[in-house]
């Protein structure tokens, strides 16, 4: 059974620059969650003990990520402040970005930044990917050239 | 009042046991009672008999492999599948659950520290459904062409429309063919098939979800038992039987 330790995951998230560069997360991230959803139609009519509900209904994703503050130019803050509301598009690796290894990417939203600095605390931020057109793909890591 | 640890459940979603892969299982099986309070009542007043709903949840750990969790729960995303949730395991006589569902939610959690973990949701029921009361008649491996029968059980307090379940887990060998029957009697010696699956093979298993067949019973007699068969060279099954009713 192949179970793996979360710590290797590798997030990389586009930038809003015009050569939309890939901006890797991995080293200010600590924290992601990859929801994929489907809706199931419900079809419960009168007659019916149990609620019934049809196949095949419209598929969602959701990717949130916990992370370190960073003030460099092209570092977690940057990024993500000019990216709210844009088009985007991520690349996670649930196990590392190794040719061969797991790829999850999908292009987004991101609809929601959020900051937060407690006293005592290093500052942290939060962020959502929500899905913009297309499905989210399985894949695996290419060779890298 | 007997107690169980939770540590033997088993949960399988289709034709694949993942058992090996979760640590928390969650069935709930609710009903609407629509409220009918009036300005007379002290209480809270409802009617009984409503609607009715299920739902089991799944916890464990992201794998990685072509039939582990990850890569199934990719494909069966929004598909039916019947799901399988025995809460002290699957040896014979054992009481579970099963459901046609749906797969409706599935979510992956990577923390710094921890292990990778995921969840998911089978959720509802495809139309037709129902949430069956099973006992589980046989879990295990089989090796070598042959017929075997295996001890009966007794079901005696079972009642109401019943199904039986086939799960062909694994069936390795050179062209291997697995067949399975659900036999039946009230003397708990001659016994009739009431219900049979034949011929599968590892393509019927398919890549994602394995094989699983399950199909209303001709009858209900006090016993069943199941009586399996492997053909082929070397055949080599691990399979699950079990018989459920509403």
């Amino acid at each position: 059974m192949a179970k793996i330790v979360a710590r290797n995951a590798s997030l990389g998230i586009h930038d809003s620059t015009a050569a939309a560069t890939c901006r890797a997360f991995s080293a200010s991230a600590n924290s992601i969650t990859l929801t994929y959803s489907a809706e199931a139609p419900e079809v419960t009519a009168f007659g019916d003990g149990l609620r019934q509900r049809l196949q095949d209904g419209i598929k969602d994703w959701e990717l949130t990520f916990d992370a370190f503050f960073a003030t460099g130019a092209n570092e977690v803050d940057a990024t993500l402040y000019s990216l709210v509301g844009a088009s985007t598009y991520f690349s996670f690796g649930p196990n590392g970005s190794a040719t061969g290894a797991i790829l999850y990417g999908a292009c987004a939203i991101l609809t929601n930044y959020e900051m937060t600095f407690g006293v005592a605390d290093a500052a942290t931020v939060s962020g959502t990917l929500v899905s913009r057109s297309g499905s989210l793909s399985r894949g695996t890591w290419p060779v890298l050239s | 009042m007997a107690k169980i640890v939770a540590r033997n459940a088993r949960v399988l979603l289709g034709g694949r046991d993942y058992s090996g892969q979760a640590n928390s299982t969650t069935l709930t099986f609710s009903a609407e009672a629509p409220e009918v309070t009036t300005f007379a009542d002290n209480t809270r007043a409802r009617l009984a008999s409503g609607i009715q709903d299920v739902e089991l949840t799944l916890d464990g750990f992201f794998g990685t492999g072509a039939s582990e969790v990850d890569a199934d729960m990719n494909n069966m995303l929004a598909a039916s599948v019947l799901a399988g949730f025995y809460p002290n395991g699957y040896a014979a006589s054992r009481q579970g659950y099963e459901l046609v569902g749906i797969v409706t939610n599935y979510e992956q959690t990577y923390a710094a520290a921890d292990a990778a973990a995921i969840s998911a949701t089978v959720g509802g029921l495809s139309s037709s459904g129902n949430l069956y009361v099973a006992k589980s008649l046989y879990y295990g491996t089989l090796s070598g062409a042959g017929a075997s029968n295996i001890t009966s059980v007794d079901f005696s307090a079972s009642s109401g429309t019943s199904i039986g379940i086939v799960r062909c887990l694994t069936l390795t060998g050179t062209n291997p063919s697995f067949s399975a029957s659900i036999q039946e009697a009230n003397n708990d010696s001659t016994f009739t098939t009431i219900y049979a699956v034949t011929s599968v093979s590892p393509n019927a298993l398919g890549p994602i979800i394995g094989a699983s067949f399950s199909s209303p019973l001709a009858s209900a007699s006090r016993y069943r038992r199941v009586a399996a068969s492997l053909s082929g060279t070397s055949p080599c099954a691990t399979f699950f039987v079990a018989s459920a009713s509403i």
